[in-house]
């Protein structure tokens, strides 16, 4: 087996220690684990089948093996085989199964071809990349890489539970088994009783656009996420634009006139509750729902999450927007009082120091950064753990 | 250098001061595309500036340096490109700059991101590939040039080829880098700043802002066409105005806190109402307060674009339009016209200055707002023991409302007996009025005593909710003490019976009562419609001189008149307060009036007589 160091393709150790940069959790027992699967012949045969290996020795989940095959082809197209090819197989032995293999698996691996969608003809001559050597950047990352991992938003969310006993009776409740047959004294019929669910409800409103389009990759991970792998029973996204609603009437923020920055403690009683106008079904805004809809048909008993900067990354006061905003939680608060905000930004931008509306929404509405513990600290707001705002709506 | 370039080196300087150093190195790496998409600068974050966390993506692209040019494209502001890719250079290598070229092309290769838009992808490329194999760019385009010149006009990369060549120049080995025209000068040019300024007593522009970055970036950009002073705060900026004489006054909003930034609008909008103010802040959304503030011209947004671009257009704007000729010639102000200005301002009649006292922002606010509700005074807060002192020392008040704790939790102090004390002996003739939440009679008799308060009040007496309207009924009264409390006897009279009103004043006045009469009393400038029925509430009595004239006139003597009844409805039915004095036989056409006992007049020595008998049976004059 000593040979595995050497025939151990060049390629795999820049792999394994750009998986680890994606904070996927491998220790060095995984390379070696890789290297001993080699030298026992698997993942010779092709290309294909060596990064089959790796996914299926590294990965847990789906996107986490599509990052392995799209870092896997990567590296292969960057690096010159050198001393280092599927037929240098050094396992006598195995060479007939290979060949079997082979045989079975007529087409041989094909580079992949870059993703490059048809064109619109254009006049001028493409500029040409041959002859443009790249290879020596092959240590470059191409992969986006979000301040989350799938794995740990998943490890959060499933927090998010709400169990009720569901469908048939088919699990065997032994303590009342055993209590039944005490209680008559002869061998009883076992108790069953229906399995445990999990039916959480989950509304999540995204924001889209404007100063949130540099989150959009991660938000989006972050929505998709929760709606696969968290196992809540029923998940439904909406997105809008700085605000679900908007036409608060501010005929109440008159009294403000003389005020630069008002705070609207004053006025709080005074907002009423806001479900006009839209939110919509898809990122890009083209689908309208009618909001009072949406909030009737999902907010009902569930958790509500929004998902936005509220205003810190520009770093505004929008008297108006703090209004809409209070207004449109007041409407959710009359189906649910689990809510939370996330904001994608940190703490920082948005705590007391600061003088924008995020940092006012904050005093009103539990607001947590969209990080591993503010996750954390969100979910526990919609398992109905006592938070402390400042005014509450 | 060109007007292009100094704006350029403007821009740099201000995201400089603005950027942390780590979002800085990324600014210089992401200056490289043509244009920039969020994935590609978060690739460039990720493979070049790990030390800059996800949020320096953001505060990159949500900063002025970038424009957004469509959705999820942004492009670096193009003339300050130069000089952050200078800096990456020297700060780096020319490797790094490669480096930088390489990933621009791995990412289009990979993701195509710009696959329908022909023109951008065709840029991007042409710049990574001028920085890998300038010859390869170079040929390409010449290719394209020859074969194509009649479709290539509107192409991106024609507008950025002069850029590219010169920038390939520039890396050029054969170059070295000391040579390149990067090394703009950008220190500050010490030589202009520095002449000394102290004699010239007429000045174009005052600077207010606390932060240092910024007095000095507007000043320094503002240096060459405008003779700049600069303040850094509220106290600086008054104390200059007093000495000095400008043209304009370019402020921050939030000086230390929004109260002195607004004081210092307020300050300005009384005693210099001809200064135009340029309002600077970093917030939106304050064109409401701009109504309030006639002398505030123009609110810009440090985070905007062009701001410097605006600056410079309203300052020109400004001394062309609003600076007439006779204001120059008017004597500037110096101390001494100065104070007597604000005697004068003092002097006038409805404005009261107050000065509240009281650590709790919300009681802080609460008690302005109140007090400036019907643009009644003119109100300073101070939220501890030093700030009052220094507004003490720098400002004249008629009253302060002072907060006994200035610190509430434990350990508590008592600083707002030394507020008072300090008071007292800065401003002898200032009211003060103690409010606290911990009553406590000791301190209430030495307040009232020893310290010569003019009144004590709680916050929650005995358990009961604050009354603003007595409140304000308190400070009226402390503030106006000639019309609540000497104002005993209003005589209401038509214009021409007031040759016997004026006598019947001058009776009264002789025999210790204080008449009023709007002939003699009103001052020139104030509201009679305001002031007289506030007068007539306020009196002990209302001495209705009838006539003929009056009992047929229409006119102000009715309105008068029914003021008059209505406060006599909200007195026991045994009080005197109309006193009907008849000069001759007409007869009051009001029943309440023809009830009412009237002194004859006719007989003046004898109607007098009665009048005075009435009021000084009131054993509480």
């Amino acid at each position: 087996m000593n040979k595995s160091e050497k025939t151990a393709p060049p390629f795999i150790w820049a792999l394994f220690t750009q998986l680890r940069r994606y904070r996927f959790p491998l220790v060095p027992t995984d390379y070696q684990a890789l290297k001993q699967a080699l030298c026992t012949g698997f993942g010779w045969s092709s290309h294909e089948e060596l990064c089959d290996l790796c996914c299926t020795l590294w990965a847990k989940t789906k996107y986490e093996k599509e990052i392995i095959r799209s870092l896997f082809e990567q590296l292969t197209e960057q690096f010159d085989f050198e001393d280092w090819n599927l037929e240098s197989w050094p396992s006598i032995t195995l060479q007939k199964e290979n060949q079997n293999r082979k045989s079975k698996n007529p087409t041989p691996y094909k580079k992949a071809d870059p993703i490059r969608m048809s064109k619109a003809p254009s006049r001028l001559p493409d500029i040409s990349h041959d002859g443009v050597n790249l290879k020596k950047y092959h240590h470059f990352v191409l992969l986006l890489q979000h301040p989350l991992t799938e794995r740990e938003i998943t490890q959060i969310w499933r927090r998010l539970r709400q169990p009720v006993r569901q469908g048939p009776p088919i699990e065997l409740d032994i303590e009342r088994t055993i209590a039944r047959r005490c209680h008559t004294g002869i061998v009883s019929e076992i108790v069953l009783v229906p399995r445990r669910r999990n039916t959480a409800k989950l509304l999540l409103l995204i924001d889209r656009q404007g100063s949130m389009t540099p989150f959009h990759r991660f938000v989006e991970n972050v929505s998709a996420t929760i709606q696969s792998a968290c196992k809540i029973e029923n998940v439904e996204v909406y997105y809008f634009h700085n605000v679900p609603a908007e036409g608060a009437d501010d005929a109440i923020l008159n009294i403000f006139s003389n005020e630069m920055f008002p705070v609207l403690d004053k006025i709080l009683h005074k907002i009423v509750p806001l479900s006009k106008g839209y939110i919509f079904n898809d990122p890009n805004l083209l689908s309208p729902k009618s909001v009072k809809e949406v909030l009737k048909n999902h907010a009902d008993k569930a958790a509500v999450v929004l998902i936005s900067d509220g205003g810190a990354a520009r770093g505004k006061y929008n008297t108006k927007r703090l209004l809409n905003t209070i207004a449109f939680f007041k409407a959710v608060r009359t189906y649910t009082t689990r809510y939370v905000w996330l904001n994608p930004l940190p703490q920082t931008y948005w705590n007391y120091e600061n003088n924008n509306t995020a940092a006012q929404i904050a005093r009103h509405i539990p607001m947590c950064p969209l990080d591993q513990s503010g996750m954390y600290g969100a979910v526990n707001v919609l398992r109905s753990q006592l938070y402390v705002v400042e005014k509450p709506i | 250098m060109s007007e292009d370039s100094k704006k350029a080196i403007r821009l740099h300087k201000e995201i400089q001061h603005k950027f942390s150093p780590e979002t800085y190195d990324l600014a210089c790496h992401a200056a490289l595309p043509v244009a920039l998409s969020t994935e590609l600068l978060h690739l460039i974050r990720i493979n070049f500036c790990r030390q800059c966390s996800f949020t320096s993506e953001v505060d990159l692209l949500m900063s002025s340096l970038c424009h957004e040019i469509d959705e999820n494209l942004y492009e670096v502001k193009y003339s300050v490109r130069d000089i952050l890719l200078g800096n990456l250079l020297n700060k780096y290598s020319k490797h790094r700059i490669t480096e930088v070229a390489a990933l621009l092309l791995l990412y289009i290769e990979r993701y195509s991101p710009w696959n329908d838009q022909d023109r951008l992808e065709r840029a991007q490329e042409l710049t990574a590939l001028n920085f890998l194999y300038p010859e390869r760019a170079e040929n390409w385009y010449q290719k394209v040039k020859e074969e194509y010149s009649d479709s290539i006009e509107h192409e991106w990369f024609v507008a950025v080829y002069d850029e590219l060549k010169r920038r390939y120049n520039i890396f050029h080995p054969h170059i070295s880098i000391k040579d390149t025209p990067f090394k703009f000068d950008i220190e500050p040019k010490s030589g202009i700043s520095n002449v000394p300024k102290t004699d010239i007593n007429e000045w174009d522009l005052l600077i207010v802002d606390d932060r240092d970055a910024w007095r000095e970036l507007i000043k320094e950009i503002l240096d060459d066409k405008y003779n700049c002073d600069s303040a850094n705060s509220y106290e600086e900026a008054i104390h200059k105005l007093k000495r000095r004489r400008y043209k304009i006054i370019c402020a921050n909003l939030l000086i230390e806190s929004i109260n002195n930034g607004r004081g210092l609008i307020r300050f300005l909008n009384i005693y210099h109402p001809e200064i135009p103010v340029i309002l600077i802040t970093g917030y939106t959304n304050l064109d409401r307060i701009q109504s309030n503030y006639k002398n505030i011209r123009s609110i810009l947004y440090k985070g905007s674009d062009d701001f410097i671009d605006n600056l410079e257009n309203v300052i020109s704007t400004l001394l062309m339009l609003d600076y007439p000729e006779e204001k120059k010639d008017q004597e500037y102000l110096t101390e001494k016209n100065y104070s007597k200005i604000e005697s004068e301002i003092t002097s006038l009649p409805k404005k009261g200055k107050i000065l509240v006292v009281d650590d709790q922002q919300g009681w802080r606010e609460l008690l302005e707002d109140i007090l400036t509700e019907n643009d009644e005074y003119y109100v300073q807060t101070a939220g501890n023991l030093n700030e009052a002192i220094e507004l003490l020392e720098s400002r004249s008040f008629d009253l302060a409302t002072i907060d006994m704790r200035l610190v509430d939790a434990s350990p508590y102090n008592i600083d707002g007996m030394k507020v008072l004390e300090e008071a007292k002996k800065q401003q002898p003739l200032i009211k003060a009025i103690i409010l606290t939440g911990y009553p406590d009679i000791e301190q209430k008799h030495k307040a009232l005593n020893y310290y010569k308060a003019d009144g004590y009040y709680e916050k929650a007496p005995d358990g009961k909710p604050f009354d603003i309207d007595e409140f304000k009924q308190v400070i009226y009264e402390l503030l106006w003490p000639s019309e609540s409390q000497k104002t005993k006897v209003f005589i209401s009279c038509t214009a021409e019976d007031y040759k016997i009103a004026k006598t019947l004043y001058d009776d009264l006045k002789k025999a210790g009562i204080t008449p009023w009469l709007d002939r003699e009393d009103l001052l020139p400038g104030q509201n009679w419609r305001e002031t007289i029925p506030r007068i007539i509430k306020a009196s002990s009595y209302f001495l209705l001189i009838i006539s003929e004239n009056s009992v047929s006139k229409r006119g102000y003597i009715k309105k008068e008149q029914k003021i008059a009844l209505e406060q006599l409805d909200e007195l026991p039915s045994s009080a005197i307060f109309i006193i009907p004095a008849r000069i001759d036989n007409a007869e009051p056409v009001d029943e309440i009036l023809q009830n009412l006992h009237w002194a004859n007049l006719s007989n003046y020595e004898q109607g007098l007589k009665q009048i005075l008998k009435t009021i000084k049976s009131d054993k509480s004059l």
